[in-house]
Order: C-alpha cells, then structure tokens, then sequence
C-alpha cells in the first residue's frame, strides 16, 4: 500500500465525509486515492475558500473539518483561513502537500516552508517523515483539534510519503489529548454567587462550542442573573429568553452596557476579555467580583487581573454550578425588575422604511423571517456588527462570524461549509459588497456542488466600516473606502448557474428574502443601501460609556438620572 | 536584571520554534535562549527582561503540545512585579485596530 491510500484509509477511519481543497503538483497522489474512496471531495477556487469551508462545517458540526492544498502557494493561501480558525478555536485539519524530503530546502517549485509558517496559527501541526507513521500522526492531528480549547491543526506531508509504498508496518496511534482541569475555586465561586446582590453572566465563543446554552440559561434563571454575550458568544443563548441582554462591546447594546457595569458579580464564561468586549479597559468591571471560566488556563487573568478563576469544560462546570447555588430569585427582585426594564427599553423598531434602503431593515426582515434553525454566517464589517447587535438568535439559529482575526471573506465559503454539514439547514451568508468580492469565485463552488446557500448582500459601495472610522476619528478624510466599480452581483450569479435580485426599496426586501430561501440554486440578493449610513451605536475603544456614538439609538436621549429609575 | 523560564518538553520538530513565537507574539525580547537535547524530554531555558515579561508568558508556554513542564524562576525576582503589564498609554487612532 502506499503512502496515500494509508492517509485517505486514516482519514476515513476518523469519521471524514467531506474534503475541501484544490489538488496540485505535491498532492496529486492524495488526490488519486481520494477519487478512488468514499470520501466526498469539494473542489473550491482559492484554497483560502477550503480553510474557510472547513471553518464553517466543524463550527456546525462540532468535528473537525479538512481542508486540503498543495505545497507553496497551495499551503500559504490557507494560513488566513487557518489563522481564522485559530483565533475562533474552531477544529480545522489542514492538510498540505510539500516538495520531496530529498528536494526540502533547495527552493524547489512551489517550496515553502510550511511547517514553520503554520506554527503561529495552529494549536499544533506535524510534517510527515515516512509513510508508516501517518495513522500516528493523523490520530494525535484529530485528538489535538478537539482536546480542551478547540482548534487547527495542520499536517505538512511530503510528496514521496504519499507517493511510496509503505516498507514497514503502520504507526497506530491510540492518542488521548487530556485538558487539565482546576477547580480549585469552585467553592469560593459559588459563595460569590450566593452572595451577590446583582449577578450576571457573560458568555463568549467557547460557550459554543461547548453546546451548554440551555444550561447557561438554567444557572441564569436560579440565580436571576441576566446573560450578556460577547460578539463570538452571540448565539450560545437563545435570545428570546427574557434574561438574555444581547450583545456588548464596541458595537453591543447599551442595556447589555448597563447590566455589566451595574453587576456585583460577574461570571464570565469562556470568554477571553477581548478588547472589542472590554472597551476601555480601565473602566471595565473595575468594581466587580469576576468568576472566570475558561477550558484554557492561559486565558485566565491574562486580560482581565483579579479574577476567580476555574479552569475546566465550561458544560461541566455550569453543571456543578447549577447543583451547587442557591435558587435565590427573591432576593433579587429588584435587580431583575430593573434588568427587565432595560431589556425592554432596547428593544427598539428597527425596522426602518427610509430611501435610500437601511442596513437595519435588511436585519429586521431577516430576523422576522429566518427559519429557527436557520444558520447565517457573517462577513467582516459594518453588516456583521449590525447583525451582531439587530438580529436576534432564538430557537436553535447559529450564528457563524470571524470574531477574532476579522477576516473579509469569510462570509461566502463559511456558508458553504455549514451547508454541507447540515444540508438541511437554511444558510444565509451576511456579507459586504467588499467581503463578498474577496471570495466570490466560491459562488461558482457552491453551484457546481449543488449547495444552495443564500448571499445577502448588504451593497453600500463602500468598505463601510473603514468609511466609518474615516468619518468619525480622520476627520472625514474619506479615502480608499469608496468602490467606484463593481461587478453586478445578480449577473455574476446568473452567470455561474445562480440566481439573485436587486433590492432597492425597503417595501422590496421581504420578497427577496423569500425568494432566496426558497431557491434550490445558489441565491444573491443585492441590498442596495445608504452609503451614509453609520453602524451604530458604538463605544470606541478609549471613550468609555461616556463616549459613545447613538446615532439613531434611543438610549441617546436617557440621562444619568434616567437610568437610575430605570424598572424603579 | 533578567528572569529565566525553565521549560521541559517532549523533543518533537517544532515544539522550540513554538516556544519562541510566544515571545515573540507578545513582543517580549528573549536575551538568552540554551536548547538542550539528549533524548526526550528536552530542555529550554529563556532569560527575558524582567519577572513580569515570564510572567505573561509561562501559561502559554505550559499549553503548547509537547511542553511537558514550565515554570519562572523566582530567584532574583523584581519587587511588585506581580501584576504584569500587558497594556501601555495608547492614542485613540492606535486602538482602532
């Protein structure tokens, strides 16, 4: 047997349905036995777009998605989508050809040093040396990605490992990752809680992945703590749920704001303090007791000091928790009486029917119409805060965004991922017209594999958030935001097999939507929207509460005195 | 004065170069790096500026796969140096992005 068919036998053998990637001169012996086996193959046009597709189908499915490309160009246009993956702990193997071990390090064609390069983006990565150990190195690959803090792993294999025939017996591996655990500060943590006259809970993206939402609501309901997410939380909660505030950060709600600042308590759920959930870090929750629980022990106290902290899989110790506290609702009435008076001040009509056509309607529309177990993935932008902040996630809808590195273009290939994970599902990808444009040749992937994914194109002409800041911190020195061409959206997906819209009016886009639901081909509706509108609210970074921008956000006309009586 | 992290891990390709970019990554310079290997576990000792630079960093290094032990060394250890700063006085144009 030769190396390949081992790799692609292995690959089989963990549970692998699907591949995304683009063959080359290094792995086309891979390649060979992939035709040859059961596993589905999906042929993309950027290996950027196959680290992303992988992205997307392990944060539906919870197992890890593979991506494949070959050596040089192959391997270095999937470090964006690897480092994506990374900075969202999401469980992407990415597999990538290499030169011969006799050419490595001569320069030969489409050398480059892999290995070295994906160090930094990846929570491990291997390069194989002979064939014979690839089932030991696949093994630990798929037990690394999905052991304690999820995340990529990225396996470097030479052409002559998989071009040979084995000379010896396989390496199997029986390889066990064990994320070590301390709780240690259990118990002061539940007297904290006990405690607390006003208690909260903040969840981020590790809440996700550990599945634990309806706990998290079940500890927040004995305690009568409102639940606030950060952006990569937003979806861990179902957010119909009366304790469920929204988002904060640069861009959250300002009764999710005014929750944290107000909370005694603080149980802050794998969520690693960010700066784009924190603000100005001197302003936040300098008063509070924080309980901080995070399956990476390196994410407690590196952002945020003075902390409790317990160190362990999030579900787990929601669960000892919830068994451990007191039902303590009474006590806090008061607390709860003026969260649920915040919480329904903020609830304000979004649904705005101006010309020219407003980013918040297309959100509002969507969250009226969107199945409850739709997915939507986000792009990078303007768009993805509005959705961030608007569109509510109840039922079982996921919402998949690029919290961490922020990566434009995201949006399209992420959906593709997610529908093939769960082919079942409605997938909507929220994207710019400039993120869109960054990996649109996948529109073309995602017709010709028959994947019905729904393109939503929140169309400003602009790099919208860039215009944004230009606006309000470069004293409107506007430059380099605008695009002054673009392609017709509608007709390039009509020219790849697709389908789309334009919408320009308000009255115009519940239509759309329905259509593009409703599409067994891949659908574009083009948003046609308000270049000057503005995303907001928004706290900059060093403004603190005081700073921040409402725009059309009714909280701007509340004082100080105001929120005081607020549920009083 | 320096502070020195003493590391031990499993000697697989790529755990020293891992160790390094978690300097790196936080803008910490090493002054003085000894990799010593015979056999497996090897072992990795990193001088760095000061008590609070190993102190961002050793939780970090104990994650990498393959690092099997990480710990500061405390001898010569600078006063109050146990809160580590990890932020400096920024401009507002600087925190955008």
């Amino acid at each position: 047997m030769r190396g390949a068919k081992l790799l692609v036998n292995t690959l089989a053998e963990h549970g692998v349905r699907t591949i995304f990637g683009i063959p080359g001169g290094a792995n086309l012996a891979i390649y060979d036995e992939i035709g040859a086996s059961s596993i589905t193959h999906v042929l993309t046009r950027h290996e950027g777009g196959a680290a992303h597709m992988a992205d997307g189908y392990a944060r539906v499915s919870g197992r890890p998605g593979i991506c494949l490309g070959t050596s040089g160009p192959g391997a270095t246009n999937m470090i964006t989508g690897v480092a994506t993956a990374y900075l969202d702990s999401s469980p992407v193997v990415c597999l990538t050809g290499q030169v011969s071990t006799k050419m490595m390090g001569n320069d030969a064609f489409q050398e480059s040093n892999t290995f070295d390069m994906m160090i930094p983006v990846t929570k491990s990565n291997f390069k194989v040396r002979f064939p014979e150990e690839i089932p030991y190195l696949v093994g630990k690959a798929f037990a690394v990605a999905v052991s304690g803090r999820f995340g990529p792993v990225a396996i470097d294999i030479p052409s002559d490992t998989v071009a040979n025939e084995l000379s010896g017996e396989p390496h199997l591996s029986s390889t066990t990752v064990t994320a070590p655990s301390d709780l240690s500060n259990l118990q002061p943590a539940v007297s904290m809680l006990n405690a607390a006259q006003r208690p909260a809970i903040l969840v981020g993206g590790g809440a996700k992945w550990a599945r634990c939402g309806e706990a998290v609501l079940e500890l927040a309901e004995l305690l009568g703590a409102p639940v606030v997410s950060t952006v990569m939380g937003k979806g861990a909660v179902r957010e119909d749920h009366p304790l469920a505030m929204g988002t904060t950060g640069m861009h959250g709600r300002r009764s999710s704001a005014l929750v944290l600042d107000e909370a005694d308590v603080v149980l802050a759920i794998a969520t690693r303090f960010s700066d784009r959930t924190t603000g100005k870090t001197g302003e936040f929750l300098t008063k509070t007791g924080i309980i901080h629980v995070d399956i990476d022990n390196a994410e407690i106290g590196k952002n945020v000091k003075n902390i409790v902290g317990i160190t362990g899989n999030c579900g787990e110790i929601i669960e000892l928790l919830k068994n451990s506290v007191d039902r303590n609702t009474e006590r806090r009435t008061e607390w709860m009486t003026r969260i649920m008076a915040a919480r329904s001040f903020c609830q304000c009509d979004f649904d705005i029917n101006e010309s020219p056509l407003k980013p918040q309607k297309v959100i509002s529309q969507l969250s009226k119409m969107l199945p409850d177990d739709a997915i939507i993935t986000t792009d990078v932008g303007q768009h993805q805060m509005f959705a961030a902040h608007f569109f509510e996630v109840r039922g079982h809808r996921r919402f998949i965004t690029s919290g961490g590195l922020g990566t434009m273009g995201f949006g399209l290939p992420s959906a593709i991922g997610a529908k093939v994970a769960e082919p079942g599902a409605k997938v909507i990808c929220l994207t710019g017209d400039g993120g869109f444009q960054m990996t649109f040749g996948e529109f073309a992937t995602a017709v010709e594999n028959r994947i019905p994914v729904f393109v939503v194109v929140m169309n400003n002409a602009s790099l919208g958030m860039i215009r944004q800041f230009q606006k309000q911190f470069y004293g409107n020195h506007i430059f380099a935001a605008d695009y002054g061409r673009s392609p017709d959206f509608v007709k390039f997906a009509e020219s790849m097999g697709g389908e789309g819209v334009v919408v320009e009016k308000a009255g115009e886009v519940a239509e759309a939507i329905r259509r593009g639901l409703a599409s067994d081909v891949p659908f574009v509706a083009d948003m046609k929207l308000d270049i000057n509108e503005d995303c907001l609210p928004m706290t900059p970074p060093w403004a603190g509460r005081n700073g921040t921008i409402y725009g059309r956000c009714k909280w701007k006309d509340v004082n100080d005195g105001q929120i005081k009586n607020f549920g009083r | 004065m320096t502070a020195r992290l003493r590391i031990s891990a499993d000697d697989q390709e790529g755990v020293l170069q891992r160790v390094i970019f978690e300097f790196s990554r936080r803008n910490i310079s090493i002054e003085k790096l000894i990799f010593t290997r015979g056999g497996s576990p090897c072992t990795i000792s990193v001088d760095v500026m000061s008590d609070a630079d190993a102190m961002r960093v050793v939780k970090s290094i104990k994650k990498i796969q393959g690092v099997l032990y990480a710990e500061h060394q405390l001898e010569g250890c600078e006063p109050h140096a146990g809160t580590p700063q990890t932020r400096r006085e920024m401009n507002p144009q600087e925190m955008l992005g």
